[in-house]
């Protein structure tokens, strides 16, 4: 590595700084100064203080969305779960496991709003879904996947679920494979049974492979949207309003900035303790409850 | 409207009126966008919901300060808010198919009067016709103020629509429905209308309650009904009060040319021209004078359309924008429609639907 | 034997099950009116018709909608090329004063979600002017700290012998990353291009902000807007999803050692 005049480093990094300075740092520190404000984009902003926090905590509609969106967490153990079996199952190099692979990763590259229609429709009181179980005769009448408010959250839940299987089966079929087939091998000459030998070999060799798709499964589980805009509307009865869906309706609906800045205060703080809590939960190799 | 465009113009030289059209799925995004990004239009036309989300959020011109008082005295005081200049206004009337009720042994010259006997005649109607009488399209809210029964309390934070007179109220709708005696589609509260609209043109409901301007729909579409229909007034409640749709214009903060924007908007409402507009379109106008004018009581040769426009006339002097101005309106109104299907299909009884959305109410407004 | 089958049944079974929605998508976009509703719903259409994609593409602003995605995704993809290329480069091969500090800041701007800068970005943009304009859509992205480290990972890769031969005596490094540089990183920068392609193609909210004009509209938001217009048609929403879909889908299946490269790269460090 040679060191370089500062003008031509800085000169290869112009385009990107400049970029990330207004369009990320900037950002970060207006935003947060726009928390303390009230401003509607037409009159001046309006200072005040901490006002917008205790707005949050006795604004019901703020409350539930940062319920659910919390709530939507539940989604990532089940995804890493079946992901990781999804794995397991198709790590094979036949040609047909490959065309499997690739069906399970349609969704991944699809839009999130193709998918949401398709599911919206899937799911629907005369949908697909429906029309199922009722000729199979699983459920006498339509269930309300979408117009139930007990369940319309877990619907869109599985819809976030579906779309993201493919993306981490993908990453731990890599780490599976990264996994010397040796230590696997001696645990099954030890007389290990598939169990065991997932439990006290593979598993912990894949920490590091789970760690990191938690961390990122855990953060767009909090920030989902699209699928609630493209399918509920935040219905019924605000059952599936997340926190950035209300955000969204904050800022672009009703012209509260500053509101709607530190509801994206309190969430960023809040995807900030949830990174720092995987982080720590999988280094101190609390792996006991997953398996 | 290009008339009265031109007579504006003409009176502010140098300045010229754009009219803009937009369906009003477009409108919400498009105006939030045009209002962010300081090229707002000038005057606006919207319905009350939105309009009071707009003010909601603190971007429309004060009228009360805008508007002197003498120029805000011309209008109903019960159609005036702080942020909207009233336009054009309709209430509703009942119609009613005088074969159907002839069929049913109702004398097709005695309407019902009040809200019991309107009821009353819905259930005669469809056992002596298997007909339907009546389809409505629950509005809850407004019509337990037509009642005299209050949904909030004074301070706007309280709901009180679970106590016993709105729960009676809901019960009634129960009953009825429960008995067949009004139709299941009651239940699908965002189709009712159009398919009460549709039966009524098919000649197969008894009593339709609507805006006057669609019996011009049916001397179009289904002019042997029309042959059939009388029209009567809006049954009473103990509130004495009607609930009346208006359509605003709202002026935006930081509206181009603030001071010719509340001109335009007090001239596009004022008696003449609204006077003018009612000829053209079978709605009302919010100021007082032009509501008087004889226009209304004339006899065109058109009898039903005559009377309608009496009686659509005689009804804005009690006639009121009764959609309470509180905020969180989409989920308060999601809790009422639940409620109403709880009871309906009796998963839930009245008293204990209309609870569960109290309390949803009292969340939400706090 | 019977194990290995029967797992494969298995697997098949749920495969085809996962696939259904999308088999379904496909199928009533093919559909001629009245079959939809029939419950159980067939599996195969009863009228097979090409009828709504001919409505979804000419009735509906469907081509419009495709266009303007192809004008984004085309300029977002190149110039996040180019800004990750040129970025990344000093990143990995030089030394200078605060290049810790340049990476730290890079590295913090990852873990924070862009929902809660969309607010300020929205304002910025507003007064840039790049409100409802194509710019406004992919500017603020294209300086991808994604792209930047992945082509970081990419210079690192190659071994400093190989650009000290093909370094000409007196050249400018700006000549050398050109000239040497980038086509050494090539397959990387495939790797991002497909990235790039599809999470433009596919991006959704921020678009939703930035155009209000409805033939400005992305596929994305052209889709919903398509899907709440035409609420009681789903074989013409289905016929506009699938159209939607297929591009990536074509991208995805013929270069599909890209995905799993790129993937793998972030994941497996």
């Amino acid at each position: 590595m040679k060191r370089t005049s500062l003008w031509t480093a800085y000169g290869f990094l112009l385009p990107a700084l400049s970029l990330l300075l207004v369009f990320t740092i900037f950002p970060i520190f207006v935003g947060a100064a726009l928390s303390f404000f009230c401003y509607n984009a037409v009159t001046p902003p309006v200072f005040v203080g901490l006002g917008n926090f205790k707005a949050i905590f006795s604004d019901h509609t703020a409350l539930i969305a940062l319920r659910n969106s919390i709530f939507y967490l539940a989604v990532v153990p089940i995804l890493q779960l079946l992901s990781i079996l999804l794995a397991l199952l198709l790590n094979e190099e036949i040609k047909a496991f490959r065309v499997i692979r690739m069906l399970f990763y349609i969704p991944v590259i699809t839009s999130i709003v193709v998918v949401a229609v398709a599911w919206k429709w899937v799911l629907a009181e005369d949908g697909l879904l429906n029309g199922a179980l009722v000729s199979l005769h699983v459920v006498r009448s339509p269930i309300h996947w979408l117009t139930d408010p007990s369940l319309a959250l877990w619907s869109v839940m599985m819809v976030t679920l579906w779309k993201g299987l493919g993306y981490y089966m993908v990453i731990y079929l890599a780490g599976l494979q990264g996994i010397d087939p040796q230590y696997e091998e001696a645990a099954r000459l030890d007389g290990a049974g598939p169990i065991s030998v997932f439990r006290y070999v593979t598993f912990p060799l894949l920490k590091p492979v789970v760690a990191f798709c938690t961390i990122i499964s855990s953060i767009a589980a909090i920030k989902v949207f699209a699928e609630v805009y493209v399918m509920t509307s935040g219905g019924p009865l605000l059952s599936t309003t997340t926190a950035v869906y209300y955000l969204y309706d904050l800022f672009m609906n009703r012209l509260q900035l500053g509101y709607a800045s530190a509801l994206g205060v309190v969430l960023a703080i809040i995807i900030g303790a949830l990174s720092y809590l995987n982080y720590r939960f999988f280094r101190e190799g609390g792996f006991e409850s997953y398996a | 409207m290009e008339d009265v465009i031109a007579r504006w113009e003409k009176k502010h030289p140098g300045l010229s009126v754009e009219w803009i059209d937009l369906p009003f799925s477009a409108i919400q995004q498009k105006l939030i966008a045009a209002i962010v990004s300081g090229e707002p239009p000038s005057v606006i036309n919207l319905n009350t919901d939105m309009a009071r989300q707009l003010a909601e959020s603190g971007i429309l011109l004060n009228l009360n300060e805008a508007v002197s008082r003498e120029e805000r005295g011309r209008y109903y005081p019960g159609f005036w808010s702080p942020h909207a200049f009233p336009w054009y206004v309709t209430t509703e009337v009942l119609i009613y198919n005088k074969a159907i009720f002839q069929q049913a042994g109702l004398d097709p010259n005695k309407p019902p009067k009040t809200w019991d006997e309107l009821v009353q005649d819905a259930k005669i109607i469809k056992e002596k016709t298997g007909l339907y009488g009546w389809f409505p399209a629950i509005k809850f809210i407004q019509e337990l103020q037509e009642q005299g029964i209050p949904v909030v309390d004074s301070t706007g934070k309280k709901a009180l629509f679970d106590q016993p007179p709105a729960v009676a109220w809901l019960s009634m709708y129960v009953d009825l429905f429960q008995q067949g005696i009004i139709p299941r589609e009651t239940l699908d509260l965002s189709k009712t209308y159009q398919q009460a609209v549709d039966l009524y043109q098919a000649g197969r409901l008894g009593i339709l309650q609507t805006g006057p301007q669609f019996l011009n729909r049916v001397r179009n579409e289904a002019p042997s009904v029309y042959q059939e229909t009388q029209v009567a007034p809006l049954p009473l409640g103990k509130g004495k009060v009607i609930s009346a749709a208006i359509m605003n214009l709202v002026i935006p903060k930081n509206a181009p040319h603030q001071k010719e924007a509340v001109d335009f908007a007090l001239f596009l409402t004022n008696d003449e021209n609204q006077l003018a507009f009612s000829h053209q379109v079978l709605v009302f106008p919010s100021t007082i004078k032009a509501s008087e004018d004889s226009y209304f009581h004339a006899s065109t040769g058109d009898s039903v359309l005559d009377t309608a426009r009496r009686i659509g006339a005689d009804e804005l002097k009690i006639a009121r924008e009764l959609t309470p101005d509180l905020p969180n309106a989409k989920p308060r109104n999601e809790a009422i429609q639940a409620a109403l299907e709880n009871a309906l299909l009796g998963r839930k009884s009245p008293g204990a639907a209309l609870h569960d959305a109290a309390m949803m109410w009292d969340d939400l407004l706090k | 034997m019977l194990k290995k089958s029967f797992r494969f049944l298995f697997i098949l079974v749920i495969a085809a099950v996962f696939v259904a929605p999308f088999y379904w998508l496909v199928v009533t976009s093919f559909a001629g009116s009245g079959d939809l509703y029939a419950f159980p719903p067939k599996l195969l259409p009863g009228h097979f018709t090409l009828s709504n994609y001919a409505q979804v593409w000419s009735a509906v602003p469907m081509a419009r909608f495709f266009v303007n995605t192809c004008i984004i995704v085309f300029w977002g993809t190149l110039l996040t090329l180019i800004i990750s290329a040129l970025a990344g480069y000093p990143l990995a091969r030089f030394d200078f004063k605060g290049k810790k500090v340049i990476f730290f800041i890079l590295f913090a701007t990852l873990l924070l979600p862009e929902e809660a800068m969309m607010i300020v970005n929205f304002l910025t943009c507003s007064r840039l002017g790049l409100i409802n304009t194509y710019a406004g859509v992919f500017i603020p992205s294209i300086g991808s700290v994604f792209g930047i480290f992945l082509l970081r990972q990419a210079y690192l890769a190659i071994p400093q012998e190989l650009e000290d031969a093909a370094r000409i005596d007196g050249c400018s490094p700006f000549f050398l990353w050109w000239k040497i540089m980038v086509p050494l990183v090539a397959p990387t920068l495939a790797t991002l291009a497909v990235f790039s392609f599809v999470a433009y193609w596919n991006s959704f909210l921020w678009p939703l902000i930035i155009f209000k004009d409805t033939n400005l509209y992305p596929l994305s938001v052209g889709l919903t807007w398509l899907s709440g217009t035409f609420a009681t048609n789903f074989r013409l929403v289905a016929a506009g999803s699938v159209l939607a879909m297929v591009p990536t889908l074509i991208i995805f299946v013929a270069l599909q050692r890209y995905f799993t490269k790129g993937l793998t790269a972030g994941a497996i460090k």
